[in-house]
């Protein structure tokens, strides 16, 4: 019998014995391909006093969590597991351009997720190169990987990470616009628009384009979010989000097999509010797919969204989240992605305590294709500045 | 003859003016939070929108300068204050903010001073500098100068 490497919500487990040597062979190899941009990073950090003059600087976070959890065994392989990570950011300011980059160091994986390098025209404009989270992913776009800033555990399972069940895009490699405008009196507007590579799908997983691996194909995403500010300066936020990506097959790509690529189109809508001790994120997105198969073309639609729902007491925040998909069943592009969890219904509860450290626990019921499933899970989670 | 003062006068007096003292109560019996910076300082005026965007991390230029914020953790009340009347949030909610800001945008964090000399001092130096104080804590610098009340105690 086989024991199982974390699965969580996926069907597709590996052996551990191979996932083993399969996640060593990746983790040397990311190092290698890392390694040009980590030097970077630590030479700016290591030679970069705090600059003298107003407006520059650097900042370095560390983003902390640890979690153990434990999945129904009736339901799915046994994939009770442990996994730790770190979330590293340095950002450096200087004459208005800004270098970003931001590491995750996990059991599971070391991936640099975002490495950006732009120029600051505008107080609160910024145009940035590099890799960086598509913004039509809104709780990516809130939260990025900082697990001590999100109440719950989990994400949405349609805000996914690409190698996390998610058949979203969420990193992009290309050119990204963010900017507020002052509406009247204090409200405002927040608009991202982003134009870049889109992802290669792989098998069972959505692959984003990684600019060191020169065998890499991917088609082009384009990626636009405008919200609401009531308070040009807080967190609440409502809006619209439009979306447009080609996703390549890979070879390795078995479901279908003669897939040669699919046109998404994305409409989403979200709304993150904040009112005395209560909150709640939500969104929802419509996706239609055009399959280009070698014998025919087929098109799809569905809809997924959540609504999650926050109260703090004191230290202490209770909060549920519903998510569902519309339309998955019909869908050819959802068959790609059988881990993907088509319905969950949570709850859990936070504790904050000390300065920025929280312990979270959370159960919740979902189904994927594989069928019906629960889980268990409590999770520290710390933020260092 | 020499009126003497008794020493359990003096006693009371010198409780209050210590009193006084610590508290940052004026002549009036109010305690105020000032918005200070150095008498040679080209910012002559901070708006309240300005104020938020300063300790927000964002670049606000004043008078021309961009200003350099400063965080006064030398007084937990004092903070307590700063938040509610300038921010319009907990200091829990301000730290919140502050640490998703810096991981969206990579934005700066305004700097942490943990002593109202240090603070003084860097004022001093840096006519870009600005920070928020009890009026008292600058009662007696002529170098320092107040640009704005943040806060009266009714």
């Amino acid at each position: 019998m086989h024991v199982y490497r974390r699965q969580e919500e996926h069907g597709t487990a590996v052996p551990r014995g191979q996932s083993v040597q399969v996640i060593g062979a990746r983790l040397a190899k990311r190092i290698v391909r890392l390694a040009p941009c980590l030097g970077l990073l630590l030479l700016l950090a290591s030679t970069t006093a705090r600059a003298g003059q107003p407006g520059e600087g650097q900042e370095l976070l560390f983003f902390g969590s640890a979690e153990a959890n434990r999945i129904d065994p009736d339901q799915l392989p046994a994939s009770n597991d442990a996994l730790a990570s770190a979330d590293i950011l340095y950002s450096l300011t200087r004459n208005r351009f800004r270098l970003l980059g931001e590491l995750i160091v996990s059991t599971e994986e070391i991936e640099l997720e975002r490495f950006q390098v732009g120029w600051l025209p505008h107080e609160t404009t910024s145009l940035f190169a590099g890799r960086y989270h598509q913004p039509t992913n809104y709780w990516a776009s809130v939260y990025h990987h900082g697990q001590y800033l999100q109440t719950s555990i989990t994400r949405p399972n349609i805000e996914g990470w690409e190698d996390d069940s998610g058949v979203l895009q969420t990193h992009q490699t290309g050119l990204i616009v963010e900017s507020n405008f002052g509406l009247r009196e204090s409200t405002g507007l927040e608009i991202a628009v982003s134009y870049g590579s889109g992802s290669v799908i792989g098998n069972g997983v959505l692959e984003p384009f990684d600019i060191f691996d020169k065998e890499g194909v991917a088609g082009a995403s384009f990626a636009a979010r405008i919200g609401f500010l009531p308070d040009i300066l807080g967190n609440n936020a409502i809006g619209v989000i439009l979306g447009r990506s080609e996703f390549e097959s890979s070879e390795s790509q078995l479901i279908i097999p003669d897939l040669a690529d699919v046109n998404q189109d994305l409409m989403g809508a979200f709304a993150n509010w904040t009112v005395g001790s209560w909150h709640v994120i939500s969104a929802a997105y419509h996706l239609r797919n055009e399959l280009d198969r070698a014998t025919m073309r087929s098109s799809d639609s569905f809809t997924a969204g959540y609504v999650q729902l926050e109260k703090s007491i004191s230290d202490w925040t209770l909060y549920g989240r519903w998510e569902n998909t519309a339309g998955a069943e019909e869908s050819d592009y959802l068959t790609l992605f059988p881990d993907y969890v088509v319905q969950r219904s949570l709850i859990g509860v936070r504790l904050d305590f000390l300065k920025r450290h929280a312990v979270t626990l959370e159960v919740f019921d979902a189904e994927n294709s594989a069928g019906d499933f629960r889980k268990i899970a409590i999770q520290w989670s710390a933020a260092f500045h | 003859m020499e009126r003497c003062i008794p020493l359990s006068t003096m006693r009371i007096n010198l409780f209050f003016i210590l009193l006084f003292a610590v508290t940052g109560v004026t002549a009036e019996g109010s305690r105020e939070v000032v918005l200070v910076v150095a008498n040679e300082s080209p910012i002559v005026a901070v708006s309240s929108l300005e104020l938020r965007k300063l300790y927000l991390g964002l670049p606000v230029a004043l008078q021309g300068n961009f200003a350099r914020p400063l965080r006064n953790h030398s007084d937990e009340q004092l903070q307590e204050i700063f938040f509610q009347s300038a921010m319009a949030m907990s200091e829990a909610a301000y730290e919140r903010q502050l640490l998703s800001l810096t991981l969206r945008f990579g934005r700066l964090q305004p700097e942490v001073r943990h002593s109202v000399e240090d603070l003084k001092d860097i004022l001093r130096e840096d006519d870009k500098a600005i920070t928020y104080m009890w009026r008292s804590d600058i009662a007696e610098e002529d170098d320092l100068r107040v640009v704005k009340l943040l806060w009266l105690e009714h």
